[in-house]
């Protein structure tokens, strides 16, 4: 069986977000809507401080919360593992946000989809071929660029990734980058303790 | 693992072997999963549209402009991007700029159409009252006023770019332009500020430098920081790796990096070491490095010392070198106890240390009176100078040293190299001060004693390949000006007097770039000695107002001209000045090639050389074109075509004694040009169409690895790096000989202190801002953010960008001050603050606290804080470092002509 999780190496990433304008573009994501994205902070005392990065996303978790609580089978985990949002189905009731210990799920607001980056300008030719697939009152999240994966892709953040810091693959498969990367090295994975199994590691 | 090359055609490359067909079937597979799950774009509707299709094109974001793109194209309107996976110097990565290629392309603030001025009042924030007029109208216009100027005397115009919208036509038709009308005045307004290459050019024959992140196990790095703020996507040393992934790669593999920096970067993150520098303290250190080898370790690499560097020449009292009958350098042969020419088969012991009578006169080795400056600069002497511990400094020579394995080797297909996997490295942060073209030349001395030029795994060149130096006259090397990019900066110009060129050539002959000099001789033509006054500036793709320092001075001299042309992208600062704007294509509306082998600054694309060409991805979103096509007409009707058609054959690399060509009386459109230039290399029946579907490249050429580097050129004793700067020295009293000869001095200099400057080896002279008026306690510096390197790509009004930096990086549009430091001046978080420079020049923004920037330094990230009035809103947020700065007379580097990156600075709470 597949089980498709993503593997991030903290100590590859620069801190370019380069990542996040791939997704952004990817899924026509206007202003304030991020499926991803890479804070950048600092740890320690001068002068041996040092730059940190966090990059979050959803984790599409193994016991995923958002799942269990959707009221109408909206969000659901495919067999592969990856947790996808039929926005045909979504009411828009925000169940999963609240249940998302992780905030990486957005609300589509109903204006969400007129205004673009430019204001009184107008939407430009490309969101306006963009915006489109975006139904307002439904919640959205990375979907780790399902279709691409379905047609043998990378999702975009992770061929993107200048660093290399990326790398996505199947976890039951003892043979895949992802797994080795696991097998060699002490992961970690954001908010153990809610028990909900991410597939996103951190190196 | 080394690939050797191919010539030509598609042989060897699978993914370019590609057919339409292929690609249009990759295209509409993706719209057979049309109505997944949150499938977002790819489950649309338009499966059953004709224009559904990934075509292909290429990035000219940055410098370093090779990346390879795919572009979805849905109903003639670009929907997604990403980098082309099979594109070997990127391999499907990108980094934000390249992502946000979109953005740019449909930003509705550009520059929509050729534009003439109604309002004659020239201010950077007024109206200029533009009217909308045909292309004809324009490029008439142009062609009139162009003519007139130049049947009168072309000096009168000024030629100027920047990096521009999209760096892809324009450094090849500004010099044509240039060349072709006639003037003296050819400048760019990008360099000024990144001063980088004089350094290389005397070491390699190179127009850049580079660590050889592939090879290399210990770099020492000075102001800049290394993959993150300027985020490389393309191409590694064998064309396998980016560069941010190379250097990934490279601290994997156990390289260790010292980063002597005000700002604590992404290099520094987890592997690296950061030691808190203080701006312009560069130089110092470096001697102080050169120090504990010369004087105290005492070990360096004999072989390249003694006959692979000028260390051993013989020098006089007056610093000239001793020269035998026949003008060659001489060198103490301890074996015979004689003098002898530096390429003489006697010579088998170079002696570097002592004193010497030849014919009368006092002689020393080069070595020896660098030794001798340099051991005032102990560690010790220097912490008392740059605040930086001496056991630091002390530390890391010592394990520079080591880790070069000094009479090592590494075999590379078949040949045998030295190999130096260490080496002392920098960015244009320790370049940018008066006094920073010393500092390379100090670098060149610390990597020469290691033996680490230009050999596997050190300080390496990479404007090209092949022989582009070879050993000059005086058995050092110089670059080949056929070859190597801007050689000219290296060569000496023409002196004349009057002055002919308004940014000074004649006074600055190794400069990068001089346009601060040139709005000066612009307003005040008499000081400068001018010949004429100027009538008209030609500008594509620059902004002196924000990207140079010193706004007043180029408001100054863009008034005061009668006519200015600008191919412009966006509604900026330059524009506010423009007589007729040519309204410029993007990069993905563009037909274009470009060369790739250009250069390198951080060990990429080493053995890898082709053309990438391109044709439109989309049609026109606005009434705009590209650049060399502009240009291009106008030459035509300028009656400069057949100059034009000549130049483009030889410049752009027409194979010599193709039957296709550009030469010729015959007017060729800019796209005509670029169709022969394909087909003279990649064969008749290529078309650019091809591009656009299979690829956009038709040739890689890999070169085996042993070929990348210079040593495999000129191996073993057959050239030397000039460590002793004779080149310098001679151009210096050249100057000062036709000075004397006209009865007058370096305009704007004390002449004693501009020949300070032109001193065979480096000397350390303290910089305007160490001398600033107690008060100013702080240094504003700046660096480079990955969403703007170089701000190129017409992408300064990207909201896209702009938004993500603003919720990720607290950097971005703040004055990062120390924490310790704001406590100390009872600053706190988020507090508005004025930043008043010791220019007189101010700033207010809000502060950030950090941990990661020199106790004594204000940082600024990227460059922001537009004031042009029709610009896009996100354009005008953050702030103008360079408005702290000043480039005045005697405040640049009289050689490079860098200014002066750093100003002290004073800070206090917003009343």
């Amino acid at each position: 069986m597949t089980k498709y999780g993503m593997v991030i190496d903290l100590k590859k990433c620069v801190g370019c977000n380069s990542c996040t304008v791939a997704c952004k573009i990817a899924h026509g994501l206007g202003p304030g809507l991020f499926f991803s994205h890479v804070k950048i902070g600092e740890h320690g005392d001068y002068p041996n401080a040092r730059m940190t990065v966090s990059p979050t996303l959803c984790n599409h978790c193994t016991k995923a919360a958002c799942v269990d609580v959707c009221p109408v089978g909206a969000t659901r985990k495919r067999d592969d593992g990856i947790v996808v949002i039929d926005d045909a189905k979504c009411i828009g009731c925000r169940y999963c946000m609240i249940a998302c210990p992780y905030d990486v799920r957005i609300f589509i607001e109903k204006g969400a989809t007129k205004d673009g980056y430019y204001g009184d300008l107008g939407l430009t030719d490309y969101e306006r071929a963009t915006y489109v697939y975006h139904q307002p009152g439904t919640v959205e999240k990375c979907d780790f660029c399902v279709d691409r994966v379905d047609e043998g892709k990378l999702p975009v953040c992770v061929q993107t990734c200048p660093g290399s810091a990326r790398v996505f693959g199947d976890l039951d498969d003892p043979e895949s980058e992802v797994s080795q990367l696991l097998l060699a090295n002490n992961a970690t994975v954001l908010l153990p303790e809610a028990g909900t199994g991410p597939n996103v590691y951190y190196l | 693992m080394t690939r050797t090359g191919t010539t030509k055609g598609m042989s060897r490359r699978s993914f370019l072997k590609m057919s339409a067909g292929t690609v249009a079937a990759l295209g509409a597979g993706g719209l057979a999963f049309a109505g997944k799950e949150n499938g977002l774009l790819q489950k649309a509707d338009a499966a059953e549209g004709a224009d559904d299709e990934w075509v292909y094109s290429y990035c000219r974001n940055c410098i370093s402009p090779y990346c390879g793109l795919k572009i979805h194209r849905r109903n003639g309107v670009a929907i997604g991007i990403e980098g082309d996976p099979d594109w070997p110097l990127n391999r499907g990565r990108l980094c934000p700029r390249g992502n946000a290629n979109l953005d740019a392309l449909y930003n509705p603030n550009r520059v929509k159409a050729p534009m003439k001025r109604t309002n004659p009042e020239k201010a950077v924030d007024n109206d200029p009252g533009w009217v909308e007029i045909t292309w004809d109208e324009a490029i008439d216009t142009c062609v009139e006023k162009l003519s007139a100027i130049r049947a009168d005397d072309p000096n009168k115009l000024i030629v100027a770019r920047g990096f521009g919208a999209i760096w892809d036509d324009m450094p090849m038709f500004r010099p044509m332009f240039g060349v072709a009308f006639g003037t003296a005045t050819a400048t760019e307004i990008n360099g000024p500020l990144c001063p980088f290459h004089y350094g290389p050019m005397v070491s390699m024959g190179s127009f850049t430098s580079a660590c050889d992140l592939k090879r290399c196990n210990y770099v020492v790095r000075f102001g800049a920081s290394y993959g993150g703020d300027f985020t490389r996507t393309n191409a590694g040393a064998d064309c396998l790796y980016s560069s941010t992934v190379l250097l990934e790669s490279a601290f994997e593999r156990g390289m260790k990096l010292f980063s002597f920096d005000p700002h604590a970067g992404a290099d520094t993150k987890n592997y690296g070491e950061w030691i808190p520098t203080k701006p312009g303290m560069d130089l110092p250190i470096v001697l102080a490095m050169a120090e504990v080898i010369m004087c105290e370790l005492e070990t360096y690499d004999e072989e390249f010392v003694k006959f692979r560097s000028n260390f051993p020449y013989l020098i006089k009292d007056d610093q000239n070198y001793l020269r035998d009958g026949d003008g060659k350098p001489m060198i103490w042969d301890a074996s015979s106890g004689t003098a002898i020419a530096f390429d003489s088969a006697d010579l088998t012991a170079p002696t570097l240390e002592g004193s010497f009578q030849v014919n009368g006169q006092t002689v020393r080795p080069a070595y020896d009176r660098i030794k001798e400056y340099v051991s005032d600069f102990t560690p010790e002497a220097v912490e008392q100078i740059a605040d930086v511990p001496a056991d630091k400094i002390r530390s890391i020579t010592e394990g520079l040293v080591e880790a070069a394995q000094i009479g090592s080797t590494i075999e590379l297909d078949g040949f045998t190299f030295p190999y130096r996997p260490a080496c002392v490295h920098y960015g244009r942060g320790a370049t940018a001060h008066k006094g920073g073209l010393y500092f390379m030349l100090a670098v060149n001395i610390v990597d020469a004693l290691i033996g680490a030029i230009d050999v596997p795994g050190g300080m390496v060149g990479g404007t090209g390949f092949g022989e582009f130096l070879y050993p000059g006259a005086d058995g050092t090397i110089e670059p080949r000006t056929s070859v190597t990019s801007h050689a000219s900066e290296w060569i000496d110009s023409t002196f004349a007097y009057p002055t002919q060129s308004f940014d000074l050539t004649e006074y600055y002959p190794h400069r990068h770039s001089t346009p601060h000099v040139a709005w000066r001789s612009v307003v005040d033509p008499e000081k400068y000695y001018m010949a004429q006054d100027a009538e008209a500036i030609w500008i594509w793709g620059a902004n002196p107002f924000m990207n140079n320092v010193e706004r007043a001075q180029a408001v100054a001299a863009f008034k005061k001209v009668s006519f200015v042309l600008d191919i412009a992208y966006n509604f900026d600062e330059t524009s506010q000045f423009a007589d007729i704007l040519l309204a410029e294509s993007s990069n993905l509306e563009r037909t274009g090639f470009c060369a790739i082998n250009a250069m390198d600054f951080d060990g990429g694309h080493r053995a890898c050389t082709g053309i990438n060409f391109r044709s439109p991805v989309v049609d026109l979103v606005y009434n705009t074109r590209t650049g060399g096509s502009v240009i291009a007409e106008i030459m035509n009707k300028m009656g400069m075509g057949p100059m034009m058609n000549g130049m483009f054959s030889l410049m752009a690399g027409v194979p010599t004694g193709s039957s296709i060509t550009t030469a010729g009386p015959v007017e060729h459109t800019f796209e005509e040009m670029c169709e022969i230039l394909l087909k003279a290399n990649y064969g008749e029946d290529k078309t650019l169409d091809d591009c656009l579907h299979n690829g956009t490249s038709f040739v890689v050429k890999e070169l085996p690895d042993k070929e990348s580097y210079n040593y495999y050129y000129y191996p073993g004793r057959t050239t030397r790096v000039a460590v002793w700067d004779d080149h310098l020295f001679q151009s210096g009293q050249r100057i000062k000989s036709e000075c004397e000869k006209n009865g007058i001095t370096v305009p704007g200099w004390d002449m004693d202190e501009y020949l300070s400057y032109y001193q065979p080896t480096p000397r350390w002279i303290e910089h305007p801002e160490h001398k600033a008026d107690g008060e100013y306690d702080m240094f504003a510096v700046n660096w480079k953010v990955a969403g703007r390197a170089q701000a190129m790509g017409g992408l300064v009004e990207s909201g896209l960008l702009r938004e993500i930096q603003a919720i990720t990086d607290p950097n971005i549009d703040a004055i990062v001050i120390n924490r310790e430091t704001a406590s100390r001046k009872g600053l706190s978080e988020g507090d508005r603050v004025v930043v008043e420079s010791m220019y007189g020049q101010s700033l207010e923004g809000t502060v950030h606290l950090t941990e990661l920037i020199e106790k004594s330094c204000l940082g600024f990230a990227g460059n922001y804080g537009h004031v042009a009035p029709f610009m896009g809103e996100y354009a005008k947020r953050g702030l103008n470092y360079n408005q702290l700065l000043s480039a005045d007379d005697g405040l640049f580097d009289p050689v490079s002509g860098g200014m002066e990156n750093t100003a002290a600075c004073k800070i206090s709470k917003k009343a």
